[in-house]
């Protein structure tokens, strides 16, 4: 139904997003197209709608059945767009108009592409509603009223609404909670057969996709690496590693990362061009670029195809018996807190936050704190970091009890913690240099100047960067070394707690276990306590000694890795234990 | 070259030459515009370039004394509004909120004053001297700028690199000094233009209706003796009153046109749009 032959597309500025790309989807088929940040999986959706910037040139072809859909003009689209294709946003909060009901929404969509009248079309828009399985009352409603499930499943119903050959959602599930992912997974899998739908689902979530694509395409770079079965063990380095930096819920899984960075495409010569980061690159990898060549059911553009070679790329270091073994029982907790509870009060409502939180982290321990949006997890970084006072309990950080102090003492307390904050564009000013950012800590704390530039190269070396990073820019790093800037300004000054609030979230797959490791080589070496926020509870299995599970600010769950993995508490452990190993996918590739 | 940053180098150069025009002028002319040299209503000549005015005063003389007075005036409406809207809105938006709250129903309510009919009220109370009507301007026209320099520090205090230093047990005027202001200071470059142009405008205006200084000479002032000592019903509006009324106009653009320019660098959005 949909062929896409040697597809390349350049971008006015001269880039190459994409190179050489072939795919098919075939009437209620489901490609996953699966990559990392800039590896041109979007700029693939925005070809085939059209959407492509004013400017970019496309060469090969895009056809759907007798379609030709590449050298359009803009304004060559009606009709197809929509209408024979369907498209789910990235985002559906900004996909819908906030201010209009969702049958208005509904119904205008219905008649902007059968050209229907308003009766029918009313009709046709409650059995939209009907098919992603929402209830008929929520035509009444305004899209603020819905949650970001519902909202999503209104999002497809409109795509739905001009009853296209084929939909294309671009990262889908992106931004929902775990469960509700899965859900919306179910629903797409769902139209498929019911519909008969081709579909093109793209996502950052390989693992996730797997579980519901009959087929997976992944892209690097600009090209496409592999395409072949969803249920087919991959065979490209990449691909594999891919798979394998999703954290496992099982800790015996090692946890990937990729080392080093995607190259820049202006630069990179006539070799493969993931040859760089690839442990198993031969000389001919640099010199010659891999042709897509058949592996068993699939297309893999590699010189060394294998779906059982090891694949020798860095794991995340696991937390190691003597970690446990080594805190000592006697001595005092870094963080001790009892019952400590946080109730938001505004001039129409109480929203409890946190409640009843028992917790201590010892020096050397990673204590994973695992919730999801709303859970109250950030509201403890806050509290811990003496931000927040909460409304109730006692918090005791590194010896101080943080709700008796105020003022100089209450920030000298801050002095002696780490805290590492999600974004890593956000949280470093931009004009300041590596060096400067490091010594902020240092400067506000006063430590006398003589002291810095050691100061600095530890906490540099302790974050995993190399010195020569000191006179840039955060605009001229990547986002893993970003964030590593950060957590080397957490180090700085020689902190007893380091707290990363999500950490990871915002960083592409592969630099995540990397990441992980560098906190743990810090709790195990220099006896850091951690405490490890985060909504993924594969991140908190592979890299924490102990997982505290918040579900609307209240701890549901305490325990080591293995026993929430294995006994869930009854209600939401459950839930999450069940929808994460649903969302790993079907089958953990051997990575040896 | 962009039409920002062209704009904002016309305006400069305008600005530059009536600053020294003020500045140095009135040392070069041979009167101190008050003398009578010339017969009254006299036209333009080669000695006389605006002519003279009813008393045979020279009118040149006075546009270029004038200048000080009009330019004096804005530059220390804009110097005096910039900082209460600074102070005013700096503190506003570090504040808690209860306080922020009271301090922007204030200004609310100056916002809501009836400009100009209090301008003149207060003029002809208090008398026209250059302090009192600077102070009165000013006290007019902070308030539109203090609210925008607060939400310029609260949107700053939202910023990333802040709360990082915040949690790094920074103190408020570290975050003030070092993270704050570098964001803020930037949009005090347009309140200031903005207020000296008001100044300007308004100051004429207060002139014009007679309530200025007569022992201190403006364009305003100028165009006031035009219009009351019948320059209007004979030619001599040519020469007495379209000068310094050209004068305003250029000042006002010369101020506009650097405006332009620095909103233009300040904000990303606007550039990408043009």
């Amino acid at each position: 139904m949909l062929t896409i032959t040697d597809l390349t597309i350049t971008y006015p500025n001269g880039h190459q997003a994409t190179r050489d790309v072939n795919l098919t989807i075939a009437p209620g088929e489901i490609l996953a197209l699966a990559g990392e940040t800039g590896s041109g999986k979007s700029t693939i959706a925005k070809a085939l709608l059209g959407l492509l910037p004013p400017g970019s040139t496309a060469t090969g072809l895009a056809r759907l059945d007798e379609l030709d859909l590449t050298g359009r003009s803009p304004r060559d689209w009606e009709g197809i767009r929509g209408s024979r294709i369907g498209v789910v946003p990235q985002g559906a909060m900004t996909g819908l108009n906030p201010v209009r009901r969702i049958s208005d929404q509904l119904i205008e969509s219905v008649r902007v592409h059968t050209h229907a009248a308003r009766r029918p079309a009313a009709a046709r828009a409650l059995d939209l509603l009907r098919q992603v399985r929402l209830p008929a009352n929520t035509a009444d409603v305004f899209p603020h009223q819905l949650s970001g499930g519902q909202r999503q499943r209104v999002a497809i119903a409109l795509a739905l609404a001009g009853d296209p050959q084929l939909l294309v959602a671009d990262e889908p599930t992106t931004g929902l909670d775990l469960v509700t992912q899965n859900h919306i997974l179910d629903l797409l899998a769902e139209l498929r057969t019911s519909q008969q739908v081709g579909m093109l689902l793209i996502s950052h979530d390989l693992p996730a996709l797997r579980g519901i694509a009959d087929r997976v395409a992944v892209m690097y770079s600009g090209t496409l690496v592999e395409s072949g079965p969803a249920a087919e063990p991959a065979h490209h380095p990449y691909t594999r590693a891919l798979l394998a930096a999703m954290p496992s819920l099982r800790p015996d899984v090692p946890w990937v990362s990729i080392p080093g960075a995607v190259p820049d495409r202006s630069t990179s010569g006539g070799g493969c061009a993931f040859a760089d980061r690839c442990p198993w690159a031969a000389e001919s990898c640099h010199l010659q670029r891999p042709l897509p060549v058949p592996v068993k059911s699939a297309v893999v553009a590699c010189h060394h195809p294998s779906d059982d070679r090891q694949l020798a790329f860095p794991t995340a270091a696991t937390p190691g018996r003597q970690a446990v073994d080594k805190i000592d029982a006697e001595a005092r907790p870094v963080v001790r807190l009892g019952g400590v509870g946080h109730v938001y009060r505004s001039r129409h409502r109480r929203t409890t936050a946190l409640a009843g939180l028992d917790l201590q982290v010892h020096a050397g321990q990673i204590v994973g704190v695992v919730g999801e949006s709303g859970s109250g997890k950030s509201t403890l970084g806050q509290i811990l970091l003496g931000l927040l006072r909460p409304t109730t309990g006692r918090v005791e950080v590194a010896g101080a009890d943080l709700t008796r102090l105020r003022g100089r003492q209450l920030r000298g307390v801050r002095h002696r913690l780490g805290f590492v904050a999600q974004d890593p564009y956000g949280a470093l000013h931009p004009a300041m240099t590596v060096a400067d950012l490091v010594a902020e800590p240092l400067r506000i704390a006063g430590t006398p100047r003589h002291l810095h530039p050691a100061r600095i190269s530890r906490a540099l070396d302790r974050a995993g960067l190399p010195t020569d990073l000191t006179g840039k820019r955060p605009d001229q790093l990547s986002g893993g070394q970003r964030q590593r800037v950060a957590i080397a300004r957490a180090l700085a000054g020689e902190p007893v707690l380091l707290i990363a609030d999500e950490a990871t979230s915002m960083l592409d797959v592969s630099t995540r276990a990397g990441i992980a490791t560098t906190l743990r080589h810090l709790a195990d070496g220099i006896g850091l306590a951690v405490l490890f926020i985060t909504h993924d509870l594969g991140e908190a299995v592979q890299n924490c000694d102990q997982i505290v599970v918040l579900h609307e600010g209240v701890p549901v769950q305490q325990g080591s890795p293995g026993e929430v993995i294995a006994r869930p508490n009854p209600g939401y452990p459950a839930d999450l234990v069940a929808a994460a190993r649903r969302h790993a996918g079907p089958s953990a590739v051997p990575s040896g | 070259m962009r039409a920002g940053l062209l704009a904002g180098r016309i305006g400069a150069v305008l600005l530059t030459a009536l600053a020294v025009g003020a500045v140095a002028g009135p040392w070069l002319l041979s009167t101190d515009g008050r003398e009578r040299l010339a017969a009254p209503y006299a036209p333009p000549s080669a000695d006389r370039w605006l002519g003279a005015d009813d008393l045979g005063r020279d009118l040149f003389a006075q546009l270029v004394i004038g200048a000080r007075g009009s330019l004096g005036i804005a530059l220390l409406v804009a110097l005096a509004a910039t900082t209460i809207a600074a102070l005013v809105g700096g503190l506003a938006g570090l504040a808690p909120p209860w306080a922020a709250g009271i301090v922007m129903r204030v200004v609310d309510l100056v916002l809501a004053l009836p400009f100009l009919p209090l301008l003149i009220l207060a003029a002809a109370f208090l008398g026209p001297t250059l302090g009192v009507r600077a102070a009165v301007v000013a006290a007019l026209v902070w308030a539109g700028p203090a609210r925008l320099i607060r939400a310029g520090v609260l949107a700053a205090w939202s910023r990333g690199h802040l709360q990082a230093a915040r949690a790094m047990g920074a103190s408020a005027w570290y975050l003030l000094l070092r993270h704050a202001s570098p964001v803020v200071a930037p949009l005090l470059v347009p309140v200031f233009v903005r207020a000296a142009m008001t100044a300007i405008v308004l100051d004429a205006s207060l002139a014009f209706l007679g309530l200025g200084d007569p022992t201190s000479p403006s364009w305003g002032t100028m165009i006031h003796w035009a219009s009351v000592r019948g320059a209007m019903l004979t030619d001599a509006w040519l020469w007495w009153a379209l000068p310094p009324g050209l004068a305003i106009v250029l000042t006002v653009t010369a101020l506009a046109l650097v405006g332009v320019a620095t909103e233009d660098r300040l904000n990303p959005t606007l550039r990408q749009a043009r």
